[in-house]
């Protein structure tokens, strides 16, 4: 569905992508990772069409999106993490109302189920709404558009802590089996038990573009009360150290994101060469 | 056609979001609109018994065609607002419908309504009390008003503005005054050298210069054998500025709506 080759970005002379390439399938939710600054923004917007790469290419259903042709538009929803576009004198209905007859999978009755999940007021200005039922509001349109790319950035900023969990239920009830979403974050642990596979991202290169399952056939997360001397990262937890080591025969174990992108900052090289 | 590139049903949707995106400005435009003649007229009699004279809203109406004609382009002011102009290029239609829209609704959409309430309001004023009110303005303003230069000076001005609200991203509006300004100045600059050439050249005889040269009459590419050399300059000039600068202006927008980064 999504393929980068060798891309590369900059802006003006600072150099944001360096000879990115990876590919992206249909019917999974990606999760990207990268510290602030590292340019994830910047490939989401290669990907909608909103920035041109300076070198390589990016292919989106087959098409160089910054054409921005109304077919490849009306298959991907972009959501950015500042929402200004869609905070005007109108309520999220009536942006609907007035939106909705250019995506042509849109389902009005998936977008109602949603606002009322969310306990959005959807009769209510936008501009009078808070930022987090602004967010949640531009959610439940961007599901039900039933786009095939979604596009989230920093979905989860401005949400309380029961409408993180809620959008994580919503991303895996409501989103369409065939629809490949692609989630920004730098707050790795909202999106816990919903991103699979990870892609972790440095100014420079793709560190991982690795599924749960590739991790913990390469990778072991364990908690011990001291630390081994194989571990490549520990960190303090109740209990004693959340480890990670390379996986020698170690078994399986549940993949701990947040421990996972720490050890990959501490240790680019070799988590490349295990994961990339 | 090919789907994407232009679509009837698209620009169709189109035109409708933009009507209802923006149905309360539209509404209160239109009430100022069809206000401002009975406004005029009360003013006109409360202060002073007389009746707003024909050559008065005549002007106003020409006057407010003119501006809201000129300047409705920064009706799309957050076209390309890095973050605003996002609910705008990722819509689901091509540049060219998307471009056509904003074309009609500056050139089309934007006088009809002044002409229409603006117009229509006094117009119905005259026709209901005839006695506080003589003329039609819309009459003389189609009679009057609306000459070829005219015409063709207000489209210049319109793909100036709108390809200006494309170019500029932030202070638009100041920007593009400052840049027409200094636009308009080394232009003026360019005709009186190009002048001054053709003149010491002996393009302009003793006859020539001494001749007036009327216009307005004509159309834009009526050339005529006997024309002076000061005719055929300031016919190629009207000709430049009034159709080759603003067709390069728009191709100028349309590529910029193409190319533009968010």
């Amino acid at each position: 569905m999504i393929k980068i080759d060798n891309l590369s970005f900059k802006y003006g002379k600072k150099e944001v992508l360096n000879d990115i390439s990876m590919k992206l399938e249909a019917g999974k939710i990606y999760g990207l990772l990268g510290e602030n600054g590292v340019g994830k923004t910047t490939l989401l917007k290669i990907i909608s069409g909103l920035q041109k790469p300076w070198k390589g290419s990016c292919s989106v259903f087959g098409e160089d999106p910054f054409k921005r042709t109304p077919s490849f538009l009306s298959r991907i929803f972009y959501l950015p993490e500042e929402l200004e576009f869609i905070q005007n004198d109108c309520s999220i209905r009536y942006f609907a109302k007035i939106n909705a007859p250019f995506y042509p999978k849109f389902n009005k009755e998936k977008f109602e189920t949603i606002l009322k999940e969310f306990e959005v007021e959807g009769d209510k200005k936008l501009n009078k709404l808070s930022y987090g039922q602004v967010k949640k509001a531009a959610l439940s349109f961007a599901i039900a558009t039933n786009a095939e790319l979604l596009l989230l950035d920093e979905p989860s900023n401005g949400l309380d802590i029961p409408s993180k969990t809620l959008f994580r239920r919503i991303i895996v009830q409501y989103v369409s089996d065939s629809t490949c979403t692609l989630i920004s974050t730098h707050q790795v642990r909202d999106l816990e038990n919903l991103i699979d596979p990870i892609i972790i991202l440095d100014n420079k290169a793709v560190l991982m573009n690795a599924s749960l399952e590739e991790i913990s056939e390469k990778l072991y997360f364990g908690l011990y009360s001291s630390v081994p001397s194989n571990a490549l990262y520990w960190e303090p937890a109740p209990g004693g150290y959340i480890c990670v080591m390379e996986n020698d025969d170690l078994g399986e174990s549940k993949v701990n994101i947040e421990a996972l992108f720490n050890t990959t900052m501490h240790h680019k090289s070799r988590i490349k060469e295990l994961l990339a | 056609m090919n789907n994407n590139i232009f679509q009837f049903n698209r620009v169709g949707k189109l035109f409708r979001r933009t009507f209802q995106q923006n149905s309360k400005t539209f509404l209160n435009n239109t009430l100022v609109l069809a206000g401002l003649p009975i406004l005029f007229l009360l003013i006109a009699r409360l202060t002073s018994n007389e009746v707003p004279s024909l050559l008065f809203r005549s002007n106003f109406l020409a006057f407010t065609v003119g501006v809201i004609f000129i300047f409705s382009p920064f009706f799309y002011y957050f076209y390309n607002h890095p973050k605003k102009g996002l609910s705008e290029v990722m819509l689901p239609a091509s540049v060219l419908e998307k471009f056509v829209v904003m074309q009609m609704v500056c050139m089309i959409s934007a006088p009809l309504m002044v002409l229409v309430f603006l117009g229509g309001s006094d117009a119905l004023i005259t026709a209901l009390f005839p006695k506080y009110q003589d003329g039609y303005a819309i009459a003389h303003f189609f009679n009057n008003r609306l000459t070829t230069d005219g015409v063709l000076l207000a489209f210049l001005s319109l793909q100036a503005v709108f390809f200006a609200n494309l170019f500029f991203v932030r202070r638009k509006i100041l920007k593009s005054i400052a840049s027409f300004l200094v636009i308009n100045f080394l232009i003026s600059i360019i005709i009186l050298v190009i002048i001054k050439v053709m003149e010491s050249r002996g393009y302009f005889d003793a006859v020539s210069c001494n001749m007036s040269v009327q216009l307005n009459d004509r159309g834009p590419f009526e050339f005529y054998a006997g024309d002076n050399a000061l005719t055929m300059f300031v016919m190629t000039l009207r000709i430049f500025m009034g159709i080759v600068l603003p067709i390069l202006f728009m191709i100028g927008s349309y590529r910029l709506m193409k190319t533009n980064r968010y």
